[in-house]
């Protein structure tokens, strides 16, 4: 019997704290284990014959490696190599699947080009924290957007990261740090330009332990009007739970079975221990609803709504368990959940807005089954609509266009803050130039 | 009503196929009957009837699952021309109901009963036209779209209601397969309630949602892509998918399957490839459910995988002899050049084609060039290819 050694090799990142679900096949193909590996593993008592070693990565990308077992091994080793980023800062995000080389089969680009677009203009970004919240929802009588406060912030540093590019100008990375001693709160991002519309980005809610979130500008790869041939990726740097996360947006539940459950145990551990990493939570929270294993998430979803009670997808998540759980017959507290959502802010994950949405429209259409108005529902109903309607619903995380981010619309706002009354430009906005797209129409079906 | 075939067993698991295409809509533009009220920026189309037929010939030709046999498939096209659909075995051919909702409104129910007569039974739901997002919500646009010039979202499909709705009732599997855009119009800004046909109640019952796949060729707000007259991009992945490239080796049943699970990284592979091959705007499907797992389809054999392998340098190929040796079956090898021309080079490419999966030692000679032979590289080809590793694999020569 043999020793399998595996390597996983991601250049330009330390694969040491990188899960990959990687896969044992026999010479037929047959899988024989899954695992997780974080830069190396071993496994045992491998028969002689050959073998397939394979990689699923988050950004779809599949890395496999033959190794041959001769009889008189004890041990062998087989390496998976992964694709190489074009630069350093960029190798997370190309790994989670936020960047894509163009194939190399053809070579053929497939991306609304930079170069096709007009001069670069003026942009801009800024952060706002939501400081509202934490009302009694049975009060209802402010108008939302008053409920809502919303603050540009100043307490952020913002560090341009290779910017100009020469090699690839029409790529920009920004990190944005967060202070050690910070509360973690929602907070969202509002990039804009002069020709670029406005748009705001839920930011996930960071422990305090990682705290860097880098926010990429790229050529969109399909084209959506307001963003203007502009894609803005965010991602964080906790490595588990972003592989799941992006797995997860993905549609890959498979490959994130195994993954799903040891950030849970994390998830749930730091729970019970009042630690909360909310980001790995609400993500293997999505997981456990995506992928319907309701009998894992047990009673930690109401733990999660209460304990981290300033977060939408928190009770979102209990909302949905409680829906899903045919062993409980009473939905109310579902539909207090949904409407207690509203009152947090907005959820960070596209799967929690949809659930929200989903979730009281469901709640709403019961009650006008039976004829009667459920009010409540309504005007949460109303106010989670105002920002789906401005949604682009491509995004893993919640995006939508807007003046400020309680302005949501699909009406284009252009130019700089500081030229429009009321809204205040952050001493840590950041001013870079990016190349902005000419508008351009939908794109029907049939029209290649 | 259009019922392509029918088999019910009733005590037994089957697959209950619902298939709907639309290219032809009277009242969009180009259409010559009373322009809709709202016509949203969208026309004729001529892919979608071409990808559905598609879609019903590959259940009737290649559909093979012991599991669930084929119960029956429905199908409703709407085309500029309608022609007759050509059944199996020289049966005849079949004219098809027109995709307007009052077919499909009295056949739905009967095909939701079908799907409930057995706890297991597989749902499949697969429609081809125009689609839009209003709201949260997404509308199957049908034929008689607009035809109703003060309700025109009364000839549309409330695809959330639908596949909710169904989900509520219907025990076993349910896939959907959405092969439309999902485009906000700037007309549909100010509607509240667009009154299109969701067909049942909405429940708080979701006994059956985790058995739930639901796969739409367009992320909200995006557009999904065909070329005029034929297969959409979507659907031509997913047959891809359906034919091999999205198995998976199931070692309890000992056979090659594909599954809701095992297609949805394959979908994303294979979609890129045909992005790149249409050489337009990318398209990025949604999953946007996929609790449970459900075999759609049962490989007999083993399943063929492109497969590619880059040589460098470049010019390394140019005069080499290439052959493949599969590992696992000694019977199966393939050289280039061969008499038989059926595998070929371009540039730095060995374009092998698809090769049964499974691991192969490659071996190469360079005739007149200054390169050293590889006598044994071990390969592995798999699912969904280009094997290996969802590209071609760059062998680097040395001098």
């Amino acid at each position: 019997m043999t020793i399998l050694k595996i390597t996983i090799e991601i250049p330009h990142l330390d694969a040491s704290y990188v899960p990959v679900t990687t896969e044992i096949l026999n010479a037929n193909l047959e899988k024989l284990r899954t695992l997780i590996v974080y830069r190396e593993s071993s496994i045992a008592d491998l028969s002689p014959g050959f073998y397939l070693v394979r990689a699923v990565l988050p950004s779809g990308e599949i890395s496999t490696a033959p190794v041959h077992i001769t009889e008189d091994q004890t041990e062998a080793s087989v390496s998976l190599k992964t694709s190489t980023s074009p630069h350093e800062w960029l190798a997370w995000q190309q790994f989670l699947g936020g960047y894509r080389r163009p194939s190399r089969i053809s070579q053929a680009v497939n991306i609304d080009r930079w170069d096709d677009y007009d001069t670069p203009q003026d942009a801009w970004m800024r952060i706002w924290t939501f400081t509202g919240g934490h009302r009694d929802p049975s009060e209802d009588n402010l108008p939302y957007e008053l409920q809502f406060g919303w603050q540009v912030e100043d307490i952020f540093r913002w560090y341009p990261l290779k910017y100009p590019n020469d090699d690839t100008p029409d790529l920009t990375a920004i990190n944005l740090t967060f202070p050690v001693n910070d509360t973690i709160r929602q907070r969202v991002l509002q990039v804009g330009g002069e020709k670029l519309p406005w748009r705001i980005i839920l930011l996930p809610p960071m422990s305090r332990i990682v705290s860097d979130i880098q926010v990429l500008l790229r050529p969109a790869r399909s084209g959506v009007l307001l963003d203007r041939g502009v894609a803005i990726k965010l991602v964080t740097q906790d490595r588990e739970t972003e592989v799941l996360s992006h797995y997860i947006h993905s549609g890959d539940y498979y490959n994130s079975a195994v993954l799903a459950t040891e950030l849970l145990d994390t998830a749930e551990r730091l729970l019970r221990e009042k630690l909360v990493n909310p980001y790995g939570a609400l993500v293997g929270g999505y997981y456990l609803l995506g992928a319907g294993d309701l009998e894992r998430l047990q009673s930690w979803p109401n733990n999660f709504a209460n304990w981290v009670d300033w977060l939408p997808d928190s009770a979102v998540i209990h909302a949905w368990q409680i829906l899903l759980d045919n062993d409980i017959k009473d939905k109310s507290m579902a539909r207090t959940r949904l409407i207690e959502a509203t009152y947090r802010g907005l959820p960070v994950f596209k799967q929690g807005l949809r659930y929200l949405v989903e979730g009281l429209q469901n709640f709403s259409s019961l009650a006008h089954q039976e004829h009667q108005e459920d009010n409540e529902v309504e005007r949460a109903l109303k106010f989670v609509q105002r920002f789906s309607r401005a949604a682009n619903w491509n995004q893993r995380l919640v995006t939508y266009y807007g003046r400020s981010p309680y302005e949501p619309s699909l009406n284009p706002v252009i130019g700089m803050p500081d030229e429009l009354p009321g809204v205040v430009e952050g001493k840590f906005s950041f001013t870079l130039q990016i190349a902005v797209g000419q508008s351009s129409d939908f794109d029907l079906f049939d029209q290649n | 009503m259009t019922i392509i075939m029918e088999n019910i067993q009733p005590a037994q698991a089957q697959v209950h196929v619902m298939i709907i295409g639309v290219g032809k809509y009277p009242h969009l533009p180009g259409g010559g009957s009373t322009p809709a009220k709202r016509t949203l920026g969208l026309g004729q189309l001529t892919s979608p009837p071409v990808s559905a037929r598609n879609f019903c010939q590959w259940f009737l030709d290649r559909y093979h699952n012991p599991d669930r046999s084929l119960g029956s498939i429905e199908m409703f096209l709407s085309e500029a021309q309608p022609t007759p659909f050509d059944l199996p075995l020289g049966a005849g051919h079949i004219e098809v109901a027109s995709a307007r909702m009052e077919n499909i409104d009295s056949a739905f129910y009967q095909w939701k009963d079908r799907c409930k007569s057995h706890p297991d039974n597989l749902l499949v739901f697969y429609f081809c036209g125009h689609g839009v997002q209003i709201g949260a919500s997404n509308i199957l646009l049908l034929e008689d779209y607009g035809e109703n010039y003060d309700a025109p979202f009364r000839g549309a499909i409330h695809f959330n209601r639908m596949w909710k709705g169904l989900s509520g009732v219907v025990a076993g599997h349910k896939c959907f397969f959405v092969d439309a855009c999902s485009n906000v119009p700037w007309e549909g800004q100010d509607i509240e309630d667009t009154e299109a046909n969701g067909f049942l109640s909405i429940t708080n019952d979701y006994r059956y949602w985790d058995r739930l796949t639901v796969i739409r060729a367009a992320v909200d707000g995006r557009s999904a892509y065909g070329r005029k007259k034929l297969v959409s991009r979507f659907t031509r992945a997913l047959m891809e998918c359906l034919n091999g490239r999205g198995a998976i080796y199931n070692r309890d049943n000992n056979r090659w399957e594909i599954t809701n699970q095992s297609l949805t990284n394959p979908l994303s592979i294979i979609m890129d490839e045909i992005n790149d091959e249409e050489k337009g705007k990318a398209q990025v499907h949604s999953p946007d459910h996929n609790p449970g797992v459900v075999t759609l389809q049962v490989q007999e054999g083993v399943p063929d995988v492109p497969v590619v392998i880059e040589f460098r340098p470049a010019d390394v190929i140019e005069d080499a002899l290439l052959k493949l040796v599969s590992v696992n079956n000694r019977d199966w090898e393939l050289s280039y050049p061969n008499p038989a021309g059926n595998t070929r080079t371009i540039g730095s490419n060995w374009v092998v084609g698809r090769v049964p999966t499974g691991i192969y030692k490659l071996g190469a000679r360079f005739q007149n060039r200054p390169y050293r032979a590889i006598e044994e590289y071990f390969i592995g080809v798999d699912p969904p290819g280009p094997a290996p590793s969802s590209g071609p694999i760059i062998l680097e020569v040395l001098p």
